[in-house]
């Protein structure tokens, strides 16, 4: 079970759109907050998180999430327009697996999500 | 016979020229070979007492022979000529020896001979192997002949001789072998370094002219992201100086501090290597205006056994293509206007000073109210397509999303790509329509016989009014018969198949510059029934409905309020999920009223999907403005899986101006 969590519905249906063309279940959240307390309430594999959104960013939610029991070890994507050094880097303190450019490629997507799974598990 | 000889020439002459290495060893080894004979002097005195054959003889033949030399060192500058003497002199001194050597061991003095021979290969030169050969024949042959005691100690027979010769024959071809394979393989060895130098050179110097020429920078960066010192002269030309083991990255900054960030970021979880490498590679940053240009970056891992040890990345300047493929279309829209145009002047006209001012509204930077960008935009992006002016509305869409992203003000260089666009079409556009017309009346013929033939009757200003009048004003029939299309463009692009579309019309008239901003909202309604209401054929047929769905618009006039009523068959309004959601959105839910309130507010949708024509929840709120702007009231009646049917009721008053009104307008 795969978490998306974007404000923007556009990106949350793409990710979506392919990720369950690949034959994952997906589960949203428009907001970091929201997408915290479904990360606490379903047994999620992993996570692709936007950046910059209302009521809780990307890199806080990640941060949260990963001082909540049984939740540290999951991979997560972080989503991006514009990746820079420093954003990767925060990420990385926050423990983002890997992030992602937008606009992505979907075939690209399911790449990563399936590699990054593979080695999960 | 003749390529025989001609082969042995080639064997036996060197070539002509000498190598430094080969002059510098030869001097070495004649001063060796010089030394060497002058110590024969001692030596074959000591010989010649041993043996009683003469020593103060001895003494000065060796010494005599000695100069030659040293006279060859003294006076050639060629060192093979040197070696030659060295040839000569060998077998000199053999002969200095077996005379002095007359004794009991006389015939062992001659092993000297053949000695000396194979040592001459040291010279590597077979011409010195012939003349001491050619020497120690002649000697031999006439000292046996005039001097038999100083080669031999009993009558050798001609014979005896011979065999002597047959064994220096022999011994001379291989020696002449090994000194040309020496000269070849060891003292040439600099000829054929030279030889591989130069030719190394020379494809250096064609992929330096590649380099030099190509207009890609074409280069490699290492573990590092440091560029390698071998790149194209383009790389240094578009990035700067990227010498002294300058950082890709930090080239891209000198541009752009985005764009080396990018990179450095995307370089940094390529060699994290947790992502698969092409999705890693697709994180690079793959376009940079450099200088104004275009440029395409594209990447290529390149392995070093299982790992990545470099990338090379090759940068296109795109510009041209990019400005082809524009131009292409923009010309591709150009004709599609145009052939709109002969079909619907009026409405094209209408629609470009409609964008007109919507563009206007976007990029003069005047309007503050984010929302109401917001709305514009999606307002422009939506006329745009069904224009199919997709340049136009693919700009709106990245200002759409870029708004969305940053929750601020589009960016400004999108806002002026929109402008120039904008301009760009107007220019070609206005040619096209020829600009005087679009702020005339039209009048249709049966109009100007109307007007013709009151005229003619006399002089009645309240008959010729209402006339007059009726030439600003537009049927709203025509104007439905208009929106009806669109319609079923909307369908046809959505793939909802075919959409019947009836116009239930009426005489009535409005006045077109106070209403086309309403008719333009009003699109949205349309939009969102074909989008949303109106289901897909196989659940249509599924749920007992025709295939094709049905849309109804009409306008009438009931006591003093126009109505304008849009109704489809499609799935109707969930109510519950209105409900869900504007809970969710912390808005009023206790009655009817409230939900269909709700309905229009800004920003507020049910959709979990946006397409390209609606789902953003930006249209109903834009009508509910441009009703409201015209004293007018929506209503909202829906029955789930039947249909919806909106209902706007302005006062009369709003349709059209008084004839006193447009005189003051």
């Amino acid at each position: 079970m795969i978490l998306v969590v974007d404000d923007s519905t556009t990106i949350r249906h793409q990710v979506r759109t392919c990720l369950q063309a690949a034959g994952y279940t997906v589960i949203e959240a428009e907001n970091g907050a929201i997408g915290l307390q479904k990360a606490k309430d379903h047994p999620i594999d992993m996570a692709i998180v936007d950046i910059n959104m209302p009521v809780m960013d990307g890199l806080e939610m990640l941060a949260s999430l990963r001082s909540v029991p049984g939740k540290q070890g999951i991979p997560v994507f972080v989503l991006t327009t514009e990746s820079s050094k420093d954003l990767v880097t925060r990420g990385k303190r926050y423990g983002a697996t890997a992030w992602i450019v937008k606009p992505f490629k979907p075939d690209v997507l399911v790449k990563g999500v399936k590699h990054v799974l593979a080695r999960a598990a | 016979m003749k390529e025989a000889l001609a082969t042995l020439m080639r064997v036996l002459c060197l070539p002509a020229e000498q190598t430094k290495f080969e002059t510098k060893y030869l001097r070495k080894v004649n001063r060796l070979a010089t030394l060497f004979f002058a110590l024969h002097v001692p030596a074959f005195v000591a010989v010649a007492y041993f043996n009683d054959t003469g020593p103060g003889t001895a003494l000065l033949l060796t010494l005599a022979v000695l100069v030659g030399p040293l006279v060859a060192t003294a006076s050639f500058r060629n060192p093979r000529h040197v070696s030659l003497v060295h040839g000569f002199t060998s077998m000199l001194m053999g002969g200095l020896l077996v005379h002095f050597g007359q004794g009991p061991v006389q015939i062992e003095m001659h092993f000297y001979f053949f000695a000396l021979l194979a040592m001459l290969s040291i010279f590597a030169n077979p011409m010195v192997v012939i003349v001491a050969a050619g020497t120690v024949t002649v000697h031999h042959l006439a000292l046996w002949y005039y001097l038999p005691k100083s080669v031999f100690n009993y009558d050798a027979p001609l014979w005896v001789v011979l065999v002597h010769a047959a064994f220096v024959v022999l011994e001379s071809v291989a020696t002449v072998y090994i000194s040309r394979s020496f000269f070849d393989n060891v003292i040439g060895l600099e000829r054929i370094v030279q030889a591989r130098t130069a030719a190394l050179d020379a494809k250096n110097q064609q992929m330096r002219l590649v380099m030099d020429n190509v207009d890609q920078g074409l280069l490699t960066v290492d573990r590092n992201g440091v560029i390698a010192t071998e790149r194209s002269a383009t790389v240094d030309q578009w990035l700067g100086d990227c010498s002294d083991g300058a950082a890709f990255g930090a080239c891209l900054s000198r541009i752009d501090p985005r764009y080396g960030d990018a990179f450095d970021a995307a370089f940094e979880q390529l060699q994290d290597g947790f992502l698969p490498l092409e999705v890693a590679l697709e994180q690079f940053p793959s376009k940079a205006i450099i200088d104004g240009r275009q440029c395409g970056l594209a990447y290529t891992p390149i392995f070093t056994g299982e790992e990545v040890s470099q990338l090379l990345i090759v940068v296109t300047d795109r510009t041209a293509v990019v400005a082809r493929q524009q131009l292409e279309q923009e010309q591709r829209e150009m004709m599609s206007l145009i052939e709109r145009s002969s079909q619907d002047r009026v409405g094209l006209a209408e629609f470009l000073r409609e964008a007109e001012v919507l563009v206007r509204t976007v990029t003069d930077g005047t309007c503050t109210d984010f929302d109401l960008l917001k709305r514009t935009v999606h307002t422009l992006k939506g006329n745009s397509m069904l224009f199919e002016l997709g340049s136009v509305a693919a700009i709106c869409e990245r200002v759409e999303d870029g708004m969305a992203e940053s929750g601020r003000s589009p960016d400004a260089s999108l806002v002026t790509e929109l402008a120039e666009r904008w301009q760009r079409l107007l220019d070609s556009v206005v040619v096209v329509l020829d600009s005087g017309t679009r702020d005339s009346i039209l009048v249709r013929p049966e109009q100007y016989r109307a007007l013709l033939e009151r005229a003619l009757a006399g002089p009645a200003g309240s008959e010729l009014t209402p006339l007059l009048l009726e030439l600003r004003l537009e049927q709203t029939r025509d104007r439905l018969e208009r929106v009806g299309d669109q319609a079923s463009r909307i369908a046809a692009r959505l793939g909802k198949g075919e959409l019947v579309v009836e116009v239930e019309g009426s005489e009535l008239q409005l006045d077109p510059s106070r209403w086309a901003p309403f008719w333009q909202d009003f699109i949205h309604i349309v939009r969102n029934a074909v989008d949303h209401g109106i289901e897909s054929e196989d659940e249509r047929l599924g749920r007992g409905k025709p295939a094709a769905g049905t849309l109804w618009l009409s306008t009438r006039q009931e006591d003093d309020q126009f109505v304008v009523r849009v109704r489809d068959d499609g799935r109707g309004i969930d109510w519950s999920r209105v409900r869900l959601k504007a809970e969710e959105r912390g808005l009023a839910v206790e009655t009817r009223a409230d939900l269909e309130a709700a309905l229009f507010f800004e920003g507020f949708t049910t959709s979990e999907q946006v397409t390209a024509y609606s789902g953003r929840g930006v249209g109903l709120s834009a009508v509910r403005a441009a009703t409201e702007a015209r004293s007018g009231e929506i209503s909202v009646s829906s029955q789930l899986g039947q249909g919806t049917t909106f209902e706007f009721r302005f006062p009369v008053s709003q349709m059209a101006p008084s004839p006193q009104e447009l005189l003051v307008a």
